[in-house]
């Protein structure tokens, strides 16, 4: 949390997590984040934003996480933070049907919401569980195929299986789409010319960044 | 059983920020001056109001508990609260609501949803508490929501709404959590347990032009970062319980806003977000960065002085001379919302070629879901009776009583 810290970083990329609640979206990401699995972060209310920066061949890459909250009745409010992602990442359940069935509601929320060039990847949590699995591994990789999504993997938060490839194939995918532009803007809703001059007011103000 | 614990008085505020010297921060200031707090002397007006809470209790005398509720501590402990709470929202001892069968409660849509959060809010009972016991107090929790929603049908739940079920339960047991739940479910959060979020968001809608009228760059910053209002959403919804972490600060704002408005949660928010207006300022201008900054509350805010703080706002901005601007936040979100609709319509039939139906449909719709949510919306903003006799309890329990207590 040093804020006179001024980082450098050679890219930065927004990351969005979409999925039913209860899918393990939240826990994902604190593993993540943190390396750690704890039963108790609670239902995600709105939104919450986590950071990350990794190292890619001597590429430092900044992460905005965006984790929403599952809930339906929440869509409304989390759409808005769709737009602009680099990736949204579609997390279902392995071990609940309805979870993985929503995957093609979030995947029209996307469609909606976020730029063409949208990365997405469809991601079956809770793969520790595989006597109560539900879902197949071949149905889920063809149902990804089907939609033209980047990749399809299995991971389970609790026991740390496959949490960081997925989020470091992502970033590696990302990088080698964006290699030339490196500040990009997947903004749909901007009018030409908003930005900068958005852009410009803002640049009076501070300098400090929270995570 | 009751969990009790007495709440540490506020530290008095040393460096208030706003420089207007009649602004609330500055007045603030001044009472702080006035009543200076020995421990000795806190003890003995806590024993003081405490006599004149029950006094109020037993004469059933709302207007007072009004009073007692806002001004500084509220109803002091949980043992006070759980006689003071039912009487407030002018609830008897006979009003019990039956317990339906399982069968019933198991089956209503959102009970699995229920289960899914209360399983997840361990967070939310006293790190000391036993396992055993905890678990015990989880099943009666999805008990005490279930039994709330299958008596009212219509209304539905949130996920959030256990954080505030969770609250009353540890104080005041299970039969009572229902009855007041109830009753507070439609009442003060009726809104939120509409289908959808619409009014919610309307809600929010209050809280940058409220932030605005005390500090206009602090609201230009706010708006030119993007950050919207989501950072406020479980502030709102929860009454802060899903954020703050020491009980005894989240059950003394249960009193305020049980006393007030039902969007008296919000002013808290402008309360709180303009106490940390140099922190937001000083933020670089972007909405990652002022969302995680402003969703993040520091442990140890001034609590009573933001209480005090949210009511004078309330008070010289009361929400009918915010709701104009409100409604243009309103208008504005609808409006994107159209564009950005039409602008996807547009991407369909380019790429289906056809029905024009679907369209005007839509159309009509919008305007009639407007419609239905003006007229809610005024319903509870001019409140009649009640809104009177709230203003006149948060008036005086901020002009006179503050002072001298
Ligand atoms: N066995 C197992 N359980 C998991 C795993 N990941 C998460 N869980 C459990 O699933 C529950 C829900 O996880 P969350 O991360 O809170 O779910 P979420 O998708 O963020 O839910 P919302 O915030 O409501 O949208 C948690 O209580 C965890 O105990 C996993 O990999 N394995
Ligand atoms: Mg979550």
């Amino acid at each position: 949390m040093d804020s006179d810290e001024v980082e450098q970083f050679d890219y930065l990329f927004k990351i969005v997590l979409i999925g039913d609640a209860g899918v393990g979206k939240t826990c994902i990401v604190q593993r993540f984040k943190s390396g750690l699995f704890m039963e108790q972060y609670g239902s995600t209310i709105g939104v919450d934003f986590t950071m990350k920066t990794i190292v890619i061949d001597d590429k430092k890459i900044k992460l905005q996480i965006w984790d929403t909250a599952g809930q339906e009745r929440f869509k409304t409010i989390t759409q808005s933070y769709y737009r602009s992602a680099h990736a949204v990442l579609l997390v279902y359940d392995i071990t609940k049907e309805k979870s993985f069935e929503n995957i093609e509601k979030w995947l029209e929320d996307v469609r909606k919401y976020t730029g063409n060039n949208v990365l997405k990847v469809l991601i079956g949590n809770k793969c520790d569980l595989e006597q109560a699995r539900r879902i197949s591994t071949e149905k889920a990789k063809l149902f990804s195929e089907k939609y033209n999504m980047f990749s399809m993997i299995e991971v389970s938060a609790k026991d740390c299986c496959n949490i960081n490839e997925s989020f470091i194939n992502l970033t590696k995918e990302l990088v080698s789409l964006h290699s030339d532009s490196k500040f990009i803007s997947n903004d749909i809703n901007l009018v030409l010319g908003e930005r900068e001059r958005q852009t410009e007011e803002r640049g009076r103000y501070g300098t400090r960044e929270y995570r | 059983m009751t969990i009790s614990r007495t709440p540490s008085p506020a530290p008095p505020s040393r460096n208030s920020c706003e420089s207007c010297p009649n602004s609330p921060a500055s007045r603030l200031r001044n009472n702080y001056k006035r009543s200076s707090s020995s421990p000795a002397g806190n003890r003995q007006k806590r024993d003081l109001k405490g006599k004149a809470i029950l006094e109020a209790v037993d004469k059933s005398d709302v207007v007072t508990l009004k009073q007692l509720a806002i001004s500084r501590e509220g109803f002091i402990n949980n043992d006070l609260r759980k006689l003071a709470w039912p009487k407030l929202l002018g609830l008897s001892e006979n009003d019990r609501i039956e317990r339906p069968s399982d069968e019933v409660l198991h089956a209503h849509k959102d009970y699995n949803q229920v289960v899914l959060d209360v399983n997840r809010s361990v967070k939310r009972f006293p790190p000391g508490m036993e396992e055993e016991v905890r678990l015990s107090y989880q099943d009666i929790l999805i008990d005490v929501i279930m039994r709330v929603l299958v008596n009212n049908e219509g209304l539905n739940y949130y996920q959030g709404y256990h954080d505030v079920c969770v609250t009353f339960l540890l104080v005041v047991g299970e039969e009572l959590t229902v009855t007041l739940m109830d009753k507070l479910s439609k009442s003060h959060l009726r809104e939120f347990m509409d289908v959808n979020m619409d009014r919610t968001n309307h809600m929010l809608d209050y809280l940058f032009p409220i932030i605005g009228m005390v500090n206009s760059e602090l609201r230009r910053f706010l708006e030119l970062s993007e950050v919207g209002t989501i950072f406020a959403l479980s502030w709102l919804i929860t009454w802060f319980g899903h954020v703050l972490n020491e009980f005894s600060s989240i059950v003394r704002l249960y009193d305020f806003f049980i006393a007030c408005h039902p969007l008296m949660a919000v002013y808290m928010g402008a309360a709180v977000v303009l106490d940390r207006k140099n922190e937001v300022m000083d933020c670089q201008c972007e909405m990652p960065f002022v969302h995680s900054l402003l969703s993040n509350i520091p442990p140890e805010i001034p609590l009573e002085k933001l209480v005090s703080q949210a009511g004078l706002l309330y008070i010289r901005f009361p929400p009918e001379t915010v709701e104009l601007e409100a409604r243009i936040l309103l208008e504005n979100r609808k409006r994107e919302q159209r564009e950005r609709d039409a602008r996807i319509a547009e991407m369909k039939l380019k790429r289906q070629n056809g029905s024009r139906i679907v369209k005007s449909k839509s159309a009509d719709f919008h305007s009639k879901s407007d419609k239905a949510m003006f007229y809610s919306v005024i319903k509870w903003t001019v409140g009649g009776v009640v809104a009177a006799v709230t203003v006149a309890a948060v008036s005086k329990s901020f002009g006179l009583n503050w002072v001298v207590w």
